[in-house]
């Protein structure tokens, strides 16, 4: 092994994604997911008993609220920060303008 | 074989969390952008999760990830219409300092990487960030094995061309 | 004309295709702090949901979301200055120079090395997006917002941020030296 082998071994090591990456993607399968997952359900209900199905049904809906639940309070979280950062710097912005204006 | 199983790849939140780095990665050294990465690694868990009782094992997993992550990263470029960043005649003649990490040096190897066509592009991604052998590359992109060594030779040639080194 | 009336009867959020140079990425690896928010239609839409119900504010965040598309910001904040090059700016600068984008505003201090600029993006009089750059000598910030802003909804992004002296200003470029 070489020198420029190592050297491109370091260029391209993984690299974590996005924090966010993970609830976006559970979020994804949450909207997604959703037509398959009730054809599943749909031929379980059609094999077992109703009190199969429902109790599934009510366990899986459940793990997808959870889900959904840690998405949602991610994306809000990040919407405030965007929004935040937009504010701050929209306002700077204008105070610099308006500051220039009164000395002129 | 279950007793070969790792437990946690076989929910499909054990496998986004043991393989996410791999599958950004893969799309992110192969498009350089983190953001059509992301879109393309959400894309290939979303097939993942539709797939996953199909696949047997921890390996079998992990290997059929790489090949639809190669695959959609390629089809994302095609449809994107995405040209390197950097054309390799434009890429500078870069100043080994020889210090391991150089961040300058790693972006110059990641920019000539880029410039590559596709499938040398690919398969150098899947040899040094994957660290796998001809032959599994081979098996991951479905071409002879020959044709994955001349990818690396021509590849390498170039580099070490481009570094002026042995 | 009131810059303010640019923003009447606004109806369509137009996607923008926002792609981020990927230099930008390199900076990350230099920045001391990061800020990286992608939030796409689908995403706004979850965080909405997600606000607190009587909250004045939520309703307010609520009804500007709902014409949005996208919101992207990278904020990155440096140790020491002259971490990020002239070019990466332009790299930035360069998602407005598509048909529609036009600088609305924009200040520079040379004494305090900083610039910042504001850009819309309109189509057919109607506001499609907003893209902010401010560039400062620890601190680069790009904040894109693609999708329909209404004139209501303005308050949530900063107030009126002097919107009727920033016509003059978009004419003049002017310049704090």
């Amino acid at each position: 092994m070489d020198d420029l082998e190592n050297r491109l071994r370091r260029a391209l090591e993984r690299r974590e994604p996005p924090a966010s990456f993970r609830a976006r993607v559970y979020s994804a399968r949450a909207r997604r997911a959703e037509v398959p997952r009730r054809r599943i359900w749909l031929g379980w209900a059609a094999a077992f008993a109703s009190l199969v199905a429902v109790g599934g049904g009510v366990a899986w809906q459940h793990e997808r609220n959870i889900q959904e639940r840690a998405a949602g309070e991610v994306a809000r979280q990040k919407l405030e920060l965007a929004l935040k950062i937009t504010k701050t710097k929209l306002r700077d912005i204008g105070r610099q303008i308006e500051s220039v204006q009164e000395n002129n | 074989m279950l007793t070969a199983l790792h437990p946690a790849t076989r929910t499909f939140e054990g496998a986004l969390e043991a393989h996410e780095a791999m599958v950004f990665s893969l799309a992110y050294h192969f498009l350089r952008d983190a953001s059509a990465a992301e879109e393309v690694a959400q894309d290939v868990f979303l097939e993942l999760y539709r797939h996953l009782d199909t696949l047997a094992s921890d390996a079998h997993v992990a290997f059929w990830l790489r090949r639809v992550t190669c695959n959609r990263s390629i089809d994302y470029a095609r449809r994107r219409k995405y040209r390197p960043v950097i054309a390799l005649h434009d890429v500078p003649e870069p100043c080994i300092s020889g210090e391991p990490g150089d961040l300058l040096l790693n972006r110059r190897i990641q920019e000539i990487i880029a410039s590559l066509p596709e499938k040398p592009r690919i398969v150098m991604v899947l040899r040094y960030q994957e660290d796998l052998m001809p032959e599994e590359i081979a098996e991951v992109l479905g071409m002879p094995v020959r044709t994955v060594k001349s990818h690396l030779q021509r590849s390498l040639a170039l580099l070490r061309e481009k570094f002026g080194n042995g | 004309m009131k810059f303010g009336a640019l923003f009447i009867c606004l109806s369509i959020a137009a996607a923008q295709d926002i792609h981020l140079p990927p230099g930008l990425e390199r900076l990350a690896d230099k920045a001391s702090e990061v800020v990286d928010v992608t939030l796409d239609a689908s995403m706004l839409q979850l965080a909405v949901r997600f606000l607190p119900d009587k909250d004045p504010d939520s309703a307010r965040v609520k009804r500007l979301v709902n014409g949005l598309s996208g919101i992207y910001v990278r904020s990155f904040e440096f140790e020491k200055p002259g971490e990020y090059s002239a070019s990466d700016v332009e790299a930035l600068r360069s998602q407005a120079r598509t048909p529609g984008w036009s600088r609305i505003a924009g200040v520079r201090s040379r004494k305090k090395g900083e610039n910042a600029e504001v850009f819309i993006k309109s189509e057919g009089g109607k506001i499609s997006g907003l893209m902010i750059l401010a560039a400062e000598p620890k601190q680069l910030t790009f904040v894109s917002i693609s999708g329909f802003i209404r004139p209501e909804d303005l308050p949530e992004l900063g107030g009126h941020f002097g919107i009727p002296k920033m016509e003059q200003d978009s004419k003049s470029g002017r310049e704090d030296n």
